[in-house]
């Protein structure tokens, strides 16, 4: 009764034809790899927000909203949630739905770096260190990039610039 | 002289057999009839209402029970499977576990995972559900410690640093951030300051650093743990208030009042930041567990309740760190194929690793890593999947509208190897296939037929029987033809609104056909084998029903046989000796002879309640007298009450008529 598909399945033959058949499908396919990690983010945040919201509409239905590990949980789903809505770009409505103060304070910062988008704080683009195996110093960017997001759009660069600490965002 | 006309001791449901032919067949017009054992009949045993479970459109085997997909009103697809005690599922539906709805968890496009506590799946904060993959950080910013503290390396040099997401849930690391901002230091360590956690189950910070001297140029090696490579969240995060602190008007001496000895100083403090109304500096050093040393003076004086938190000369979320060359040696390189998976409509795991399918892309994990998932791991698959199977030897099959295939572990990179089988034929519903007795596989390819033995598709699986006829017309997504496998009585069940076929594997026999009419609320949408038995789910409005199948309250079972045709002439039947078996007293017992093929008209022998339950002969009390009867067949029925009832044989006898009769 019982059949060894393994055997039937692992020959030379059927192995080399399955290589050339994957080798074919990779050329006609493999154009629909993702091309960029904040790209795969951003679906991401997508579907965190509807896992969310599914889970906040399911819990403010049970008798345990109202306890104590019921608030933690709804704590923690808003944070989810506006985690998922940071994870899309969307930081000004993730900063209103976050329960954790310092996550608000970030994102209000990306929020305002997105709104100016473009925009430069005219600070020098470089600044020299000290050394002590160069006298006059190490020149190094000012600004350092900190982290590529993607607005559903395009992909915007965060920089914090070393000198005045601002955050600037910038399209690819 | 009476002759024996007829005898049958049924072995097996034949319908696909021209009439008048006889043979120790059960013909239509029997049913829930099964067959078990050795040419042993018995009355199929009926169904069992599981009491305070729900049921789901789909069902998947895991975690040594049972999950499932999609309420009533849903048309779910996906998969339900967990690795390293983790519920992982994804696509679309509700989600339930041991048949119960786990409350406003649903699948989605991407793979997500509840985190076990004990035997079951509770979500919260600390058990999710959370979404396989960690997201990149942003940068960290590094700064230098001029005075590097006892333990620590002093440094010459430029540097820069990197981290990465940690969960200690799974292991699961993100991808190494962006480099920090340059440090170039002259007998310095350095303070990171992370950014903020995610709320996807982060618990620790991972620490990249490069050569000393290379910065952000150099490749970046995982720092080692023993130099403080990894960092728990909750280090960083670490606060407590601390009542009754003061510091005198042009002072940076604090003096606190707090009894509690688990809130005044120790040396872990020193560095750390403390804030009194206006006032924010940090502790230089300690003199007494009650009296600190700030680095920066209080103008005015200040009083009241204190919180400190975590830092490093008073730079918050941040620890101290230094290395050289040497200890880089070995290290493993920062993560750089960490990417969380693509949305994907299903998921598994095989061996080490874990796989999403993504409309026909199948990514594969980097072994041991749950959310790992680089682009240059995929396998391909010719269409989008309708439904994954667990198969034997460590396969898992692959069945899509016009293909199957099979997925195999194979290790490197990627670990999976696929095989597409066929090309032109397919599933049209999740529940349209399943793995039956050995390992064989059971589909639904417009008929039934079953994989076993050969690559292709064994179409005579069925050949006996002609009830599949319309059933493919008819199946939607909402009532599709369920198959199901029933490992105690090793029966391989196909079922369709509320008839169900049943093939006694050990025989290959098919029982007669299951009428679950009055038995089951609705029809049969799904069905799943929990511990060797078979459970079948009905829909009823909104309502999804588990029943047991073959364990109940028995049911109505009729039995006819096949027709024989004594000699073609006629013949005057005047005995009828039937033997059977019965569980009760309070049904009757109904004996009936089918003369002529004239179903629709039985002529009635015997029917009366048994006398006492057990094995029994019934025979009529008077002769039956039927003559020329060309064909004949007998037509057995009882009622069982969920016990061993059944019909062991039936023996007709009479004379043969000796001329023609004319029809």
């Amino acid at each position: 009764m019982s059949t060894n598909f393994r055997e039937l399945l692992f020959t030379p033959e059927r192995r080399a034809k399955a290589e050339a058949w994957q080798k074919t499908l990779r050329e006609r396919l493999g154009a629909n790899l993702p091309k960029h990690q904040a790209e795969i983010t951003y679906v991401l945040g997508v579907s965190r927000e509807r896992m969310c919201v599914r889970q906040i509409l399911a819990l403010e239905q049970e008798p345990e909203a109202g306890s104590v590990q019921g608030h933690e949980r709804m704590m923690f789903l808003m944070n989810q949630l506006a985690e998922g809505l940071a994870m899309q770009a969307r930081f000004r409505e993730a900063a209103e739905l976050t329960r954790s103060q310092p996550h608000r304070e970030e994102y209000l910062r990306k929020a305002e770096a997105l709104e100016a988008r473009g925009q430069d704080c005219r600070c020098p683009i470089e600044m020299t260190m000290p050394s002590a195996f160069d006298a006059k110093g190490v020149t190094l960017p000012a600004r350092i990039k900190c982290e590529v997001i993607f607005d559903g759009e395009f992909l915007v660069t965060l920089s914090h610039c070393q000198f005045c600490g601002g955050l600037l965002a910038a399209t690819q | 002289m009476k002759q024996s006309l007829g005898k049958w001791v049924m072995q097996e449901y034949i319908s696909a057999l021209v009439r008048g032919g006889g043979g120790d067949y059960m013909a239509p017009g029997s049913e829930n009839a099964m067959v078990s054992g050795e040419r042993f009949l018995r009355a199929f045993r009926g169904v069992t209402t599981m009491a305070g479970e729900v049921g789901s459109r789909l069902y998947f085997s895991t975690y040594q029970e049972f999950a499932g997909l999609g309420a009533a009103g849903e048309t779910p697809s996906g998969s339900v499977f967990t690795a390293r005690q983790l519920l992982s599922f994804i696509g679309v539906g509700q989600l339930y576990f041991k048949g119960q709805a786990i409350t406003g968890i649903g699948a989605e496009d991407t793979l997500q995972f509840i985190v076990a506590t004990g035997t079951d799946f509770i979500p919260g904060p600390t058990t999710g559900p959370f979404q396989a993959g960690a997201t990149q950080p942003s940068a960290p910013f590094v700064y230098p410690k001029t005075n590097p503290s006892a333990g620590q390396t002093p440094i010459n040099g430029s540097v820069a640093v990197k981290i990465w997401r940690v969960s200690g849930y799974t292991g699961q690391v993100s991808l190494a951030s962006l480099p920090s901002n340059v440090l170039v230091l002259t007998n310095q360590s350095v303070i990171v300051q992370f950014p903020l956690p995610d709320a996807n189950g982060q618990t620790h910070w991972g620490i990249g650093v490069p050569k000393i001297g290379f910065d952000v140029l150099g490749v970046f090696y995982e720092l080692p743990t023993s130099l403080q490579g990894e960092v728990a969240e909750s280090v960083l995060s670490y606060s407590r208030s601390i009542t009754g602190a003061s510091i005198a008007a042009g002072t940076n001496i604090l003096n606190i009042t707090d009894p509690d000895t688990a809130d005044q100083f120790a040396p872990a403090d020193i560095g750390r930041q403390i804030t009194i109304g206006a006032y924010t500096s940090w502790i230089q050093s300690i003199n007494s567990p009650t009296q600190a040393v700030m680095a920066a003076t209080s103008a005015p004086g200040v009083s009241g309740t204190a919180t400190l938190v975590h830092a490093v000369d008073g730079i918050t979320r941040a620890i101290e760190i230094s290395w050289t060359n040497g200890s880089l040696i070995q290290q493993n390189l920062v993560p750089d194929r960490a990417f969380p998976p693509d949305p994907g409509q299903f998921a598994g795991s095989a061996n080490d690793v874990w796989w999403v399918d993504s409309h026909g892309i199948i990514f594969v994990s980097d072994p041991g890593q749950v959310g790992s998932f680089p682009p240059s791991n995929a396998i391909f698959a010719n269409e989008d999947a309708v439904c994954y199977l667990p198969g034997a030897d460590g396969l898992t099959w692959r069945f899509g509208k016009h293909s199957l295939g099979v997925m195999s572990y194979v290790g490197g990179s990627p670990a999976l190897e696929y095989q597409e089988l066929w090309h032109d034929l397919g599933i049209t519903y999740p529940q349209n296939a399943a793995v039956g007795a050995g390992g064989r596989l059971l589909m639904w390819l417009g008929r039934p037929a079953v994989l076993q033995g050969g690559l292709e598709p064994d179409y005579s699986y069925a050949a006996k029987v002609t009830e599949f006829a319309n059933w493919d017309a008819q199946q939607t997504a909402a009532t599709p033809i369920c198959i199901g496998y029933d490992g105690r009585g090793e029966y391989e069940v196909w079922c369709f609104k509320q008839t169900c076929m049943a093939k006694f594997v050990p025989r290959n026999a098919w029982c007669a056909p299951i009428n679950l009419t009055g038995k089951v609320s609705g029809d049969i949408v799904s069905v799943n084998t929990y511990r060797k038995q078979l459970y079948l789910t009905t829909v009823s409005g909104g309502t999804l029903t588990r029943y047991q199948f073959d364990v109940g309250t028995g049911s109505v079972m009729k039995v006819q046989t096949s027709d024989v045709r004594p000699n073609g002439y006629g013949a005057t039947i005047t005995e009828l000796l039937a033997q059977g078996r019965v569980d009760n007293t309070v049904n009757p017992v109904k004996i009936e002879i089918v003369s002529n093929y004239n179903d629709g008209a039985p002529i009635l022998l015997y029917q009366s309640n048994p006398p006492r339950t057990g094995v029994q002969p019934f025979i009529p009390v008077t002769e039956p007298n039927i003559i020329d009867s060309r064909e004949h067949a007998v037509r057995l029925t009882l009622t069982s009450q969920g016990g061993d009832a059944g019909w062991d044989f039936v023996e007709t006898k009479g004379e043969t008529n000796e001329v023609r009769i004319p029809a």
